[in-house]
């Protein structure tokens, strides 16, 4: 067994000339890899997320064909044709025709725009609603909180169909305006307990405390910490929100309160198509078909950005 | 809190925690008590009531029809309807037909009490009494005697012509002759109630199975609100022995597609279908009976004519004439209605005459060969000064549903007028509540509606536009010439003479009206399993489900 | 915890109180005609007489005022204005418990599955397990409910022939709807005990009792699932008030007298006491669960202590 003094013994013996200087290193200090911003990081690793990014690709297809779809199709949505009722798809009308002989592709695009546009402003007026909301409430606490928290609650618990209904019948209108209004008129209440909610567990964490004791700014911890924190969950309740509006509008265009003629969206195709879908299941196959693939591709693309905004998960 | 509310909450709480233990086997709908004698139909709707004095739908009609007894049946013998004594034994009027004499036959309620002249009697007067709040006055309003004022309440209901002479004779007294007055026999403003059944129910009377009592072929065994509702045979029934079915059965459903998948599978008996696509599938289906029909109904635009466009005869003929009847039957019903070139629908009877169609041409064929459309529309424009540009006009068309029918339908107009008028149509598409609010007060331009007979003569269409009783269809139009010659045929007992009264009357509607634009003329589509034998294929008839029996199910 | 719940019940009875309130005076301003339903115009002189046997002629105030005296003395809700002689709290009683089958049902269906399954996709997070599991859930929301049942009815009912197309008092009536009702559960709860068992695996006490040598199992058992089922609750207030309310369409398709339809037709209608006691009741029903669900909350979470 080797005692200390062996070691000892055993370093005189090292010649000096086994070592050498090598100079400094002037780059040890900094990151290997180039400094990479929130967003950034975030782009790139939703590129790494396979699914999300093909999610991603489907809806800019879907929204191409939204914008262009019904030029393509060389018909007007709107136009009766008695000779053409319900023909199947056929190389003169690609996805058939309808009960009035209308173009079913043109149709399919064109609703699609409001679809999609109630989805999306809907989802995002009811975030950006329920944040200022959420994070007024959350930010003064107390009082202000608790009355916020009750009307909230009020909202809540009248059925959403009922107010739904109720807006569409007193302003007498189904135009896209009323349509958003009244969807998003209690739409904003779940974003705005999940923002407060948020920020409270935040105001708590540890790292807003330790930054607190340390003296930073309050305005500085609320954009180094609690935006951050709370973007990311946002922009994930919004495509998650997102698909949400466009199921209730097609709920209201099946009991009849949907958009109004001419105009039309997914639901209403797909509820127009439900009575005959044994006879002619491709009138319903389409607008469902792209009802499903923008539900599918918002929530997986939501999930990709779950993960990828999610900053504790930053590598 | 609130101590039912609280029950409510409960009951809400426990059947979910009992969900979870699985449903009961109840009475499937199919299997009935032993032999075949069961039919399996259906209503669209809950019937809102089985008061026959506070319903007045299409739903609570159908059940009425097989529990109650009026005082006739409109039966179907050997293809021709007659008239059968039915509550009635017999009945007789005076020399100048304002008295008619009814004797009640010896019959059973199905609690065992028998029925008197008084039950028919407080029935009838019930309904014309305002306190009781009955939808089906305007049956007999204005022809029994002092009807229309005991309604308005300017006289007491004992001065009512109705009245029960002793327990098996009643006593109505007419106002004036009424040449159509035994077609109102069948009707439910005629129906018996039992006073003190329904003065022990009060409110509640006729909202349950348990609150009710009938008297006709069957009786209410049971009634699932929103479900379903099973009637069986009324043992106590003065014509028991002719009554062959031992159950009827009505599911209650409100999805049209569920209808017609619960008949192809065989758990309905009978369905009536407007959809080309079903009548072609059930075509295809191997022991089903297909029965078309005309039905005594019209769908039909109507306009306001206190309105400043069309205020103008021309501009509303020339809405009127705009329409491609044939090309609307075409795309929009699939051919399962018929064009309409009148108001007065086929399918009405004039006494023994026969069907009124058949005795005088729609009066809108000739016109829409002899004018046009555009012409009309242009010179209606220049008479009220606005300009001759149609494409600056913008008309609200007023729809009374929401349904996705409703709305194909109403695209198709809007395409149509646009292309032939070239105005443009404003969609409106009311819950039938709003709409029937609007068009009463006058806030509408021009609407869209269905209407069927109420009784078997021209009349219940025709009178629809006399000033008096314009409130039904609120077009605000009114002729005294019109008005002169209804009032001529309601009391011409010649039948010929009172179908020339009605010719008349319906050429000055168009002529110089115009305030209502038929569309087609409703034809029904029913299928029914041949097993079913025995049925009453005429829309008019009022034998319900009594004669109707199973053989070989 | 008594004050805290007498807290709630006071905050409660406020909330149903703005509802009741905010409710009737808004469907009084609609328009439309709650007699309309009688198809003929009614003489004058019979609808004088109907406004007056139901209030309508006194101004919404003081229909107000007598509606709150006979909710709050004698519970009352009046009669349906549809409905002749039909009481509204009957009319809620009858069909709530017929709704309360196919949807409570479907609502112990899609916990129980949905919690598998997010259970089996976080435990095997970006693995194939994980990838089939989100599929199906997400699935299953992607077609409109009025699709996916008259889909599944026509397979089943028409096609195959092995269950009733409409009808109610068989189990057999249900075994559709409770397949569609569901399929949101199962998606939402699949996805929402997935990251939340993902928080919670992340959380250090989980990296300690790994640490410590303590068996995947146990950790799973004893640490995460409590822990991520927590938060899982909040979810339920929406989803069981959902189940009266949200089951309109699968109860028009299957023909189930359960109280959906009268949410949608009630309004229609102008059937103004069935519309307000619709929403009290679920209104009711919805603050009555957030209060049960607060209350197991604080019971259980012990970082939410209540004083």
């Amino acid at each position: 067994m080797m005692g200390n003094q062996d070691v000892t013994d055993m370093m005189e013996n090292i010649s000096d000339e086994k070592f050498k200087i090598i100079g400094i290193d002037k780059d040890s200090e900094t990151p290997s890899r180039p400094r990479v911003g929130y967003w950034r990081d975030a782009w790139r690793r939703l590129r790494e997320n396979k699914v999300a990014f093909v999610a991603l690709i489907i809806l800019l297809v879907l929204i191409f064909f939204i914008i262009f779809g019904p030029a393509i199709s060389g018909y007007e949505f709107e136009q009766i044709d008695s000779e053409a009722i319900n023909k199947g798809p056929s190389a003169e009308h690609w996805f058939g025709t309808d009960d009035l002989g209308r173009d079913l592709f043109a149709r399919v695009w064109q609703a699609g725009r409001v679809s999609i546009i109630i989805g999306i402003l809907g989802a995002v007026i009811a975030s950006v609603v329920g944040s200022i909301y959420g994070g007024i409430a959350a930010y003064f606490g107390g009082a202000v909180d608790d009355i916020m928290m009750r009307i909230v609650e009020v909202l809540l618990s009248i059925p959403y169909l009922i107010i739904v209904i109720l807006i569409s019948v007193i302003t007498d209108s189904k135009s896209l305006g009323t349509m958003l209004v009244a969807l998003t008129l209690t739409g904003w209440c779940g974003i705005a307990r999940l923002v407060r909610g948020q920020m409270l567990q935040l105001k708590s964490q540890e790292y807003v405390l330790a930054a607190n004791a340390l003296g930073v700014a309050p305005i500085k911890i609320i954009l180094k910490h609690m935006i951050p924190n709370t973007i990311g969950m946002i922009i994930v309740a919004i495509t998650f929100d997102i698909p949400g509006y466009i199921f209730s509008e097609a709920f209201l265009s099946y009991v009849g309160l949907g958009i109004q003629p001419p105009s039309t969206s997914w639901g209403a195709l797909a509820s127009a198509a439900q009575q005959n879908f044994m006879f002619y299941p491709y009138q319903l196959l389409f607008p469902a078909l792209m009802i499903a693939l923008t539900m599918l591709s918002f929530t997986l693309l939501g999930d990709g950005l779950r993960d990828a905004l999610d900053p504790k998960l930053r590598k | 809190m609130k101590k039912k509310l609280v029950a409510v909450l409960l009951t809400a709480t426990m059947a979910l925690s009992l969900a979870a233990c699985g449903g009961k086997d109840g009475g499937g709908s199919s299997d009935g008590s032993g032999g075949e004698q069961y039919y399996n139909t259906y209503l669209q709707t809950e019937p809102s009531t089985l008061d026959s004095i506070k319903g007045n739908d299409n739903y609570s009609r159908g059940i009425l029809i097989n529990t109650m007894e009026p005082l006739t049946r409109l039966v179907e013998k050997d293809g021709e309807q007659i008239r059968e004594a039915a509550g009635a034994e017999s009945w007789e009027s005076n020399e100048d037909g304002t008295v008619w004499t009814f004797k009640i036959r010896d019959n059973k309620w199905s609690d065992g009490q028998e029925v008197t002249a008084a039950d028919y009697a407080y029935g009838i007067t019930q309904t014309l009494n305002p306190d009781a709040g009955s939808p089906n006055s305007f049956f007999t309003s204005s022809f029994i005697k002092n009807g229309s004022k005991v309604v308005n309440g300017e006289a007491s209901v004992e001065e009512l012509g109705v009245k029960a002479v002793d327990d098996k004779t009643l006593e109505i007294t007419l106002e004036a002759p009424t040449p159509y007055f035994m077609s109102l026999t069948d009707t439910r403003a005629c129906y018996p109630v039992r006073q003190d059944i329904a003065e022990k129910y009060g409110e509640t009377y006729g909202s349950e199975a348990e609150n009710f009592v009938g008297n006709g072929p069957f009786k209410i065994d049971s009634w699932v609100h929103n479900s379903e509702i099973t009637l069986v045979k009324n043992e106590n029934y003065w014509d028991a022995d002719n009554v062959k079915l031992d159950k009827v059965h009505y599911a209650i459903i409100n999805d049209e597609t569920a209808v017609f998948n619960s008949f192809d599978s065989g758990q309905l008996d009978y369905c009536s279908t407007g959809s080309e696509e079903w009548v072609e599938r059930f075509e295809k289906k191997e022991g089903v009976d297909r029965i078309d029909a005309v039905i005594p109904s019209m769908r039909f635009d109507f306009f306001n004519v206190n309105d400043e466009l069309f205020s103008n005869l021309n501009v509303r003929k020339a809405f009127v004439l705009a329409v491609d009847r044939e090309d609307m039957a075409k795309t929009i019903y699939q051919d399962m209605h018929i064009p309409a070139f009148w108001w007065v629908p086929q399918a009405v009877s004039t006494g023994e005459l026969g069907d009124y169609r058949d005795q005088v041409e729609g009066p809108l064929e000739k016109i829409s060969k002899e004018e046009d459309a555009k012409e009309l529309l242009l010179k209606g424009m220049e008479e009220l000064g606005l300009g001759n540009d149609p494409s600056q006009i913008t008309v609200k068309y007023s729809l009374s549903a929401t349904t996705q029918w409703a709305r194909n339908y109403g695209e198709y107009v809007q395409q149509k007028y646009k292309d032939i008028l070239g105005v443009n149509i404003e969609l409106d598409f009311n819950e039938w509540s709003t709409f029937q609010q609007k068009t009463n007060s006058g806030e509408y331009q021009m609407g869209n509606m269905t209407w069927s007979t109420d009784y078997d003569d021209p009349m219940s269409m025709i009178s629809l536009f006399t000033t008096e009783n314009a409130s039904n269809i609120p077009t605000n139009w009114s002729n005294e010439e019109f008005d002169s010659l209804i009032a001529q045929a309601g009391k011409e007992m010649d039948e010929a003479k009172r179908v020339e009264f009605y010719a008349q009357a319906e050429q000055i509607l168009f002529n110089e009206g115009c305030n209502i634009c038929p569309l087609v003329n409703e034809m029904q589509h029913i299928f029914r399993y041949s097993y079913v034998k025995n049925v009453d294929e005429k829309f008019t008839s009022t034998s319900g489900s009594k004669y109707i029996y199973i053989e070989g199910r | 915890m008594a004050k805290f719940i007498a807290k709630r019940v006071g905050y409660m009875l406020l909330t149903l109180f703005i509802v009741i309130t905010a409710t009737f005076f808004l469907m009084h301003s609609i328009p439309g005609d709650p007699l309309a339903h009688m198809a003929r115009n009614l003489p004058e002189q019979t609808r004088e007489n109907y406004y007056e046997k139901y209030g309508l002629d006194k101004s919404t105030a003081e229909q107000y005022v007598i509606f709150m005296k006979n909710l709050i003395t004698k519970g009352e809700m009046g009669e349906s204005l549809r409905y002749p002689g039909r009481e509204v709290t009957d009319t809620l009683m009858t069909n709530s418990a017929v709704s309360a089958k196919p949807g409570g049902l479907a609502l112990v269906v899609g916990l129980v599955i949905g919690i598998l399954l997010g259970i089996v996709a976080a435990l095997n997070k970006n693995k194939w397990p994980d990838y089939i599991v989100m599929f199906i859930a997400i699935l299953g929301i992607t077609v409109p409910v009025f699709v996916l049942a008259s889909v599944l009815q026509y397979i089943f009912s028409v096609k195959l022939m092995v269950l009733p197309t409409t009808g109610w008092g068989s189990w057999k009536n249900i075994v559709i709807p409770v397949v569609v009702l569901s399929f949101g559960t199962i998606a939402t709860y699949a996805r929402y005990v997935k990251s939340n068992m993902l928080d919670v695996m992340g959380q250090d006490y989980i990296l300690t009792a790994e640490a410590k040598g303590v068996s995947r199992f146990n950790v799973v058992k004893s640490h995460v699932l409590k822990n991520a089922f927590l938060p899982c609750m909040t979810l339920l207030v929406g989803q069981v008030s959902g189940i009266f309310t949200g089951s309109f369409v699968v109860e028009k398709i299957f023909g189930i007298p359960g109280l959906g339809f009268y949410y949608i037709n009630s309004i229609n209608d102008r059937d103004y006491t069935m519309i307000i006691g619709t929403t009290i009741f679920a209104a009711a029903l919805f603050v009555f669960v957030q209060l049960m669900v607060d209350i197991a909350y604080s019971l259980m979470d012990p970082r939410i202590r209540v004083k």
